[in-house]
């Protein structure tokens, strides 16, 4: 508060003052935490634009792949390279072993206490889903180094059982929704 | 015109006639219940910093947050939803707008804005008289109207999620949950 930017550069999103942007080793840009974050704390509440499979499918350069899944046909984020300063959400990397996740569609919460200089990271099988119009299957070597590696990431892994139980509730609101029909199908039938 | 948000086709933004000198969102083909109407992106803002009608330009998302235009001249056509005491509308998450019943063509579209509205720290306080004309009216729409247990009954599963969230949370303890830490 008290910053004055024009409105054409009015950031899209809200971070946590607590986080910052710096460069990682191996996964370009990151979020990092300055100090310790307490569980259940919002991280980023995030703006941006609503763009359809085709948009996304349209992306160039650093903006492809960067869009965060609301729904199956829906996501989140930048239309140009030049709007991501703006919505910073866009460099949290994945890890297998992750300290965020999503309530909703737009809140990244810690999942569990972050330390000070820790890197923000979510798990990518809390946000994709398969999608039909998509010319791609995003499926990409994962090097976050935790012993929970699975070694690759990709499209089908929200259908995971144990990631469903680690990550329960903190999934994008759509995939929450579907995992939360399954668990309700999977009971019934064994409660006839 | 690159939107921020995304409106389904069968909608439009009409103005309202009658002298009202205001636009709202009508079905331009008939809608069946629990179809998607509406995503809602663009700008987050706090309530606080922007002035008094920023919850015009927006929805409320959180004790804090709106996201919407950042500025009127930005204003998308999901931007002219009105609000109804007899609504046909309602929220799934922060930012989808659902159809909670059938809707017929050139009927307009409305949510009770009881299911977003919530008191702003810092904020002015945000009243609106409503003249809907249902039998039911309220006649004044408030920030406290989600806590009404009519409506909260009404409108289960389609309050914003954070309103959803403490509804759910008071009906599981008997009482109101503690603030999450931020």
């Amino acid at each position: 508060m008290g910053i004055s930017v024009t409105k054409a550069e009015q950031p899209f999103s809200w971070m946590n003052p607590n986080l910052e942007i710096k460069t990682t080793e191996r996964c370009g840009k990151g979020v990092f935490a300055k100090e310790a974050i307490r569980k259940g704390s919002i991280l980023f509440v995030m703006g941006g634009y609503i763009l359809t499979i085709e948009d996304e499918n349209n992306l160039k350069g650093v903006a492809a792949d960067k869009p965060i899944e609301v729904s199956e046909r829906f996501s989140i984020g930048p239309r140009t390279a030049s709007d991501l300063p703006r919505m910073p959400q866009h460099y949290v990397n994945h890890s297998c072993n992750p300290n965020a996740g999503f309530q909703g569609q737009l809140f990244m919460v810690a999942i569990r206490k972050v330390r000070g200089g820790e890197e923000i990271t979510y798990d990518y099988a809390m946000v994709m889903h398969p999608n039909k119009k998509s010319d791609t299957y995003f499926k990409i070597k994962c090097l976050c180094g935790s012993k929970e590696c699975r070694g690759y990431i990709s499209e089908d892994d929200w259908r995971i059982p144990e990631l469903q139980r680690r990550y329960w509730g903190y999934f994008q609101w759509f995939l929450q929704e579907k995992i939360n029909r399954i668990k309700v199908r999977r009971e019934s039938n064994a409660n006839p | 015109m690159l939107t921020h948000s995304w409106l389904n086709p069968k909608l439009e933004a009409r103005p309202l006639g009658g002298g009202k000198g205001r636009n709202g969102v009508f079905a331009r083909n008939p809608v069946t219940v629990d179809e998607r109407l509406a995503i809602f992106g663009g700008h987050v803002m706090k309530v606080s910093d922007e002035p008094a009608y920023s919850k015009d330009f927006g929805i409320q998302i959180d004790e804090q947050f709106v996201i919407g235009a950042k500025s009127g001249s930005e204003m998308e056509d999901t931007d002219f939803f009105n609000h109804s005491c007899d609504p046909n509308a309602g929220l799934k998450g922060q930012i989808f707008l659902v159809a909670i019943r059938n809707i017929e063509a050139d009927e307009e579209v409305t949510f009770d804005y009881a299911m977003v509205l919530h008191e702003a720290e810092g904020a002015e306080v945000y009243t609106m008289k409503c003249l809907c004309g249902s039998p039911n009216c309220r006649r004044e729409i408030t920030e406290e109207d989600w806590k009404i247990p009519e409506l909260q009954k009404r409108y289960d599963g389609h309050f914003s999620w954070y309103l959803q969230e403490k509804i759910d949370g008071m009906k599981k303890i008997g009482k109101s949950p503690a603030r999450r830490g931020r």
